[in-house]
C-alpha cells in the first residue's frame, strides 16, 4: 500500500492532471463527482483492501483530467478503519494535482476538523462549499469569501445535486491547475508545534507530509510503536506539550484542531436568525420509522418491497434477456462462425459453451439490475443508516450489524447482489461475517430444482417442504455467523454509532449510475468465470475416456457420466443411489450455476441430439426469435400483476402442471426423478442442493469480496455441511433399517463439526495473538 | 425521565436524558475506538448535544452541531453529561 507505484493510476501514460475529491460521508462528495465525470467512470478496488475505487475523466473547458473519488472519512488520522487508510496513504504518496475538499454548509465546524487535516498534506487546493442551500434554509449565512480568506485557498459556493456553482468551480479548478495555490501547512500554536518537531524528526518516511502525520498520530494515541528511538521522542514530545499547555498531549493537540475548526467555521458562517428550524420532514418520518414499536416491521416491509419488486419484477425481463442474448450469442454467433468456415467442433464450442455461458449471465441481469438499483435508492435517500439503527438490537444478539440483514434478504433473490452489497457494512468483521452467510440464503435459482422434486415426491406438502428449506437456510446461516463470530474471527460488533443524514429526494444520475456502476463489476468479473465454466460444463457432456484416449461420445459415455459415476459412492449415504449418476451430474453443473441442474438432467434423460444445435446455427431465425423474445414483456407484464402477493412463487406449487411448468422440467426428467429417488433421499438430495456451493457467479463475487482464502473456506465449508447435513437427513430417517451403520455415519458428522469449531477457534486465538489484522481479504 | 433532578450534581449518561432534552458533554467513557468515532462526528467534552429520539432500548438520536447521530444502548450510557448545564432544547440552538 505504501508504494507509489503499486498505487490506482500511479503509471499513466501521458501526464493528465489528477484531481483528488476529499471529504466527510454524506457531504455529497459521490454527487460532486458524478456531476464532473458524467458516466465515464471506473471502479475497482484499492490495491490490497475491498476499499470502493472510484475514478473518472472529466473534460473540464477543454483540458482532460482524472478525477478521483477518495473513500468517504471524517478524518484521516484514525479511528476509521481501511478507508481512512486508503485515502491518508492516497493523499500523502498519490498524485494528486489538486484535492477539492467538500464540506458541507450546513455543519462546517465538522467538516473542517478534516480540512486542517487535509492543510497538512500541503497539496494545491480548492474547497467545495456544498449545500448552501440546506445551509440557508436553517437561516446560516455562508460567507464563502471570508472562509476563503481564512483558509487561504480559493472556497467555492455550491449546490452539487443541481449543479448550482458548477460553472464556479470549473473555474476555479482551471485556475488552481494552470497556477496552483500554495498551501500552508497549517501549524500548531508553538506549544504544540516545537514539541513535535523532536518527534517528526525522528519518524520514519519519505516526506514531510508522511512523517508529520505520523508523528500526530502518535501524539494523538491513534496508533502505537515499537521502536524504542520513537517511543522515547514520542515520551518527551508528551512531556513538553503537557508542561507547556497544561493539558494532556492528546487533548491539546485534538483540542487545537477543534478550536480552529470552531474559530474558522464562526468566520466562514454568519447567522441570520438564532433559533434555526429543524428540518421537521426528516424529525417526523423519524418518529415514526425509527420508533420501538414500527421500526422492524417497517424495514422487513421496505425489503420486501425491494425483494418483490426486483425479482417478480426482474422476471418480466428474464425471458426478454434470456432468449434475446441466446439468439444472439448462441445461434447468431453459431451462423456467423459456421459462415465464416470455422470447423463445427469449434463453433459448437465457442457457440454453446462460451456464448451458453455468457447467455445466463445476461439472463440475470434484470433482477440483479433491479436490486443493485433499489440498494442505491435506499442509500441515497438516506434510509439505509435508519434501518442499520432500527435492527441493530436485534442482529447484534447474534454478533452481527444491523444492516446485514439487508444483503440476507436480497440473497433469497441472488447470493451475488447480496454478497457485493455486504459493503454497506462499514465494520470488516461484521461484513465478514455477513458476506459467509450469503451462500446459504435459499436463491430463486434453486427453487426451479425444489419445484421439480416437490411436484414428484411432495404433492400435497410441497409448499410446505419449500418453506421448511428456506427456513433451514436462514438458520444456517445465523448459525454459520454465530460459530466463526465465536471462533474464527472473535469480537463484538463494533458500537453502533452512525449519523443519520437528512432524508433527500434521490437523485436519478446518483442511484442509476451507482446501480450501472456494481451491475457492471457482475457482468465483467463475474461473467468472465461463468463464461468459463460454461465452457467446460458444454465440453464434459461431449467427450470421454475411450480405448484411444479422448474422444468425442454420446453423453453416457462423456466424461460427466465417468465422473459422476465416480463420485456417486461419495454420496451414498445422503441416499443417493450408485446407479443414479445423472442426479451427481446435476450436482456437478449446479456448482456453476444452480438454473442449469435440471437443465442438465433434462439433457442426460432425454439425450439431447448435438446435431439439431448445428442445423439451428446453419439456419437461424434470429428475427423470428427476436420478436418472440420482444412479446415475453408483455406476457410476463400480465403474469408479474397476477403474483404480486407470491414473490417465492410458490403458489405454482398448487397444481402439478404450473409446478411442473415453474421448474422447467420435462415430464421424462420428473419420471426419471421418481425412479431415482424416494422422497426421505429426495429431501435429503434438496438439503444438499439448498447447503453446497451456491453457484460460480457467487464464487467469483465471494473472491472478489473476502478474498481467495475465504472462499475456499466457504466453499469447503458449504459442501461439508450440505453433506453433513443431508446424510444426518437420510440416516435418522432410515435409521430403523441399519441402525448401526446410521448411528456411525450420524456420529462421525457430528465429529466432523466438532473438528471444524476446534480448528476455527485455534485459528483464531492464532490470529488474536497477531498486532494487527486486517479480516477481509486475508487467508484464513 | 430525571427531568427535576437538576440539583443533583453527579454526571449522568444520556441514557437518563429525556426526549427533547440538551446537555453539556463531559466525559466519554468506553474504548478508544469508541471515543475517537464520537469525536469524529463531533460528540466530545465540551459539546453541547440534544436527544432528537428515544433514548430507548435501541439507544438514542442525537442533534450535535448540524447533524443528527444514531447511537446504540451501549454507546449512550458511557457518554456522560453535565446535568447542571442541561437545557431545553429552545435555549441550546447554538
Amino acid at each position: 500500500m505504501t508504494q507509489k507505484s503499486r498505487l490506482p493510476g500511479a503509471n499513466r501514460p501521458e501526464k493528465t492532471p489528477v484531481v483528488a475529491v476529499a471529504g466527510n460521508p454524506n457531504c455529497g462528495k459521490t454527487t460532486l463527482f458524478n456531476l464532473l465525470t458524467g458516466a465515464r467512470q471506473k471502479v475497482g478496488n484499492w490495491p490490497g483492501v475491498t476499499v470502493e475505487y472510484r475514478s473518472g475523466v472529466a473534460n473540464i473547458d477543454g483540458q482532460r483530467m482524472s478525477v478521483v473519488d477518495l473513500p468517504g472519512v471524517y478524518s484521516l488520522l484514525g479511528g476509521g478503519g481501511a478507508d481512512q487508510d486508503v485515502a491518508r496513504t492516497y493523499l500523502v504518496h498519490g498524485d494528486a494535482d489538486l484535492v477539492l475538499n467538500i464540506v458541507d454548509a450546513s455543519n462546517l465546524e465538522r467538516h473542517l476538523a478534516m480540512t486542517f487535516e487535509l492543510m497538512q498534506v500541503g497539496r494545491p487546493m480548492v474547497m467545495v462549499l456544498n449545500m448552501v442551500d440546506e445551509a440557508e434554509a436553517m437561516g446560516l449565512l455562508p460567507n464563502p469569501e471570508r472562509l476563503s480568506e481564512a483558509l487561504g485557498i480559493p472556497v467555492v459556493p455550491m449546490v452539487a445535486r443541481t449543479g448550482r456553482g458548477q460553472a464556479q468551480l470549473v473555474e476555479a479548478i482551471t485556475a488552481a491547475l494552470a497556477d496552483p495555490p500554495v498551501v500552508h501547512t497549517h501549524v500548531f500554536e508553538p506549544a504544540i508545534e516545537n514539541p513535535l518537531r523532536g518527534l517528526r524528526a525522528v519518524m520514519p518516511g519519505r516526506t514531510y507530509a508522511e512523517k508529520r502525520f505520523e508523528a500526530l498520530r502518535l501524539v494523538e494515541d491513534v496508533v502505537d510503536t515499537e521502536t524504542p528511538e520513537i517511543a522515547e521522542a514520542l515520551k518527551n514530545t508528551r512531556e513538553a506539550i503537557e508542561s507547556l499547555t497544561g493539558e494532556d498531549a492528546a487533548d491539546a493537540v485534538a483540542g487545537y484542531r477543534f478550536g480552529w475548526a470552531h474559530d474558522t467555521a464562526r468566520k466562514g458562517i454568519g447567522f441570520r436568525h438564532k433559533h434555526r428550524a429543524d428540518n421537521t420532514m426528516t424529525e417526523r418520518v423519524d418518529k415514526i420509522v425509527l420508533s420501538d414499536l414500527l421500526g422492524v416491521p417497517i424495514f422487513l416491509a421496505v425489503l420486501y418491497s425491494v425483494f418483490v419488486v426486483s425479482f417478480s419484477g426482474g422476471n418480466i425481463f428474464l425471458d426478454f434477456f434470456d432468449q434475446t442474448s441466446a439468439t444472439l450469442l448462441i445461434d447468431g454467433v453459431g451462423h456467423l462462425l459456421l459462415s465464416l468456415g470455422v470447423p463445427d467442433w469449434l463453433t459448437a464450442i465457442t457457440a454453446g459453451g462460451i456464448g451458453g455461458g455468457l447467455n445466463l449471465v445476461f439472463t440475470f441481469v434484470p433482477p440483479i439490475g433491479l436490486t443493485f438499483v433499489f440498494l442505491a435508492l435506499l442509500e441515497d435517500s438516506g434510509y439505509m443508516a435508519r434501518a442499520a439503527y432500527a435492527m441493530d438490537r436485534l442482529m447484534r444478539k447474534m454478533g452481527l450489524p444491523g444492516n446485514a440483514l439487508v444483503p440476507m434478504i436480497v440473497g433469497f433473490g441472488c447470493n451475488v447482489p447480496a454478497i457485493m452489497g455486504s459493503r454497506i457494512i462499514e465494520d470488516p468483521r461484521g461484513r465478514l461475517l455477513t458476506v459467509l452467510m450469503q451462500p446459504f440464503m435459499s436463491c430463486s435459482a434453486r427453487l426451479t430444482i425444489y419445484m421439480a422434486f416437490a411436484v414428484v415426491f411432495f404433492r400435497e406438502n410441497g409448499g410446505q417442504v419449500v418453506f421448511a428449506l428456506y427456513l433451514l437456510g436462514i438458520v444456517v446461516a445465523f448459525l454459520t455467523a454465530f460459530l466463526i463470530g465465536r471462533t474464527a474471527v472473535k469480537g463484538e460488533a463494533m458500537p453502533f454509532i452512525m449519523e443519520l443524514p437528512p432524508y433527500r429526494l434521490p437523485s436519478v444520475r446518483n442511484v442509476l449510475l451507482q446501480a450501472w456502476q456494481r451491475l457492471k463489476v457482475f457482468l465483467l468479473r463475474v461473467g468472465r468465470v461463468i463464461a468459463a465454466i460454461g465452457l467446460v460444463l458444454f465440453i464434459l457432456p461431449g467427450i470421454g475416456w475411450t480405448g484411444n484416449g479422448i474422444a468425442t461420445t454420446d453423453i453416457d459415455h462423456s466424461l460427466l457420466a465417468q465422473g459422476s459415476r465416480a463420485l456417486a459412492p461419495l454420496f451414498a449415504p445422503m441416499g443417493v443411489e450408485p446407479d443414479n449418476w445423472p442426479a451427481v451430474s446435476g450436482l456437478i453443473a449446479g456448482a456453476a450455476a444452480k438454473e442449469i441442474v435440471i437443465g442438465t438432467l433434462n439433457g442426460i434423460y432425454q439425450r439431447q441430439n448435438s446435431e439439431d444445435q448445428m442445423a439451428r446455427y446453419r439456419d437461424p431465425d434470429i428475427v423470428g426469435q427476436l420478436y418472440d423474445a420482444l412479446m415475453t414483456i408483455p406476457a410476463n407484464t400480465v403474469a408479474f400483476l397476477s403474483t404480486l402477493g407470491d414473490p417465492l412463487g410458490l403458489q405454482a406449487m398448487s397444481s402439478n402442471e404450473s409446478a411442473t411448468q415453474a421448474s422447467g422440467a420435462s415430464n421424462a426428467t420428473l419420471a426419471a426423478i421418481a425412479a431415482g429417488f424416494t422422497p426421505l433421499s429426495a429431501f435429503a438430495y434438496l438439503v444438499f442442493v439448498l447447503l453446497y456451493v451456491p453457484c460460480a457467479s457467487t464464487m467469483g463475487a465471494l473472491k472478489r469480496e473476502v478474498g481467495t482464502g475465504w472462499m475456499l473456506f466457504s466453499i469447503t465449508y458449504g459442501v461439508g455441511l450440505g453433506w453433513g447435513a443431508a446424510t444426518v437427513i437420510y440416516q435418522a430417517g432410515t435409521f430403523a433399517e441399519h441402525p448401526l451403520a446410521s448411528a456411525g455415519w450420524i456420529i462421525a458428522v457430528l465429529a466432523a463439526l466438532g473438528l471444524l469449531i476446534v480448528t476455527l477457534r485455534y485459528y483464531g486465538n492464532r490470529q488474536a495473538l497477531r498486532p494487527r489484522q486486517h479480516l477481509v481479504g486475508e487467508q484464513p | 425521565m430525571n427531568k427535576n433532578s437538576g440539583e443533583v450534581s453527579i454526571a449522568q449518561s444520556v441514557a437518563s436524558l429525556a426526549q427533547g432534552e440538551c446537555a453539556e458533554v463531559s466525559f466519554l467513557g468506553g474504548g478508544k475506538i469508541m471515543t475517537q468515532r464520537l469525536a469524529m462526528l463531533g460528540i466530545r467534552p465540551g459539546v453541547t448535544i440534544c436527544v432528537l429520539h428515544g433514548p430507548g432500548g435501541r439507544g438514542a438520536v442525537l442533534r450535535v452541531g448540524g447533524t443528527r447521530v444514531a447511537l446504540g444502548r451501549g454507546v449512550i450510557e458511557k457518554i456522560l453529561v453535565n446535568p447542571e448545564i442541561r437545557t431545553r432544547p429552545s435555549e441550546a440552538a447554538e
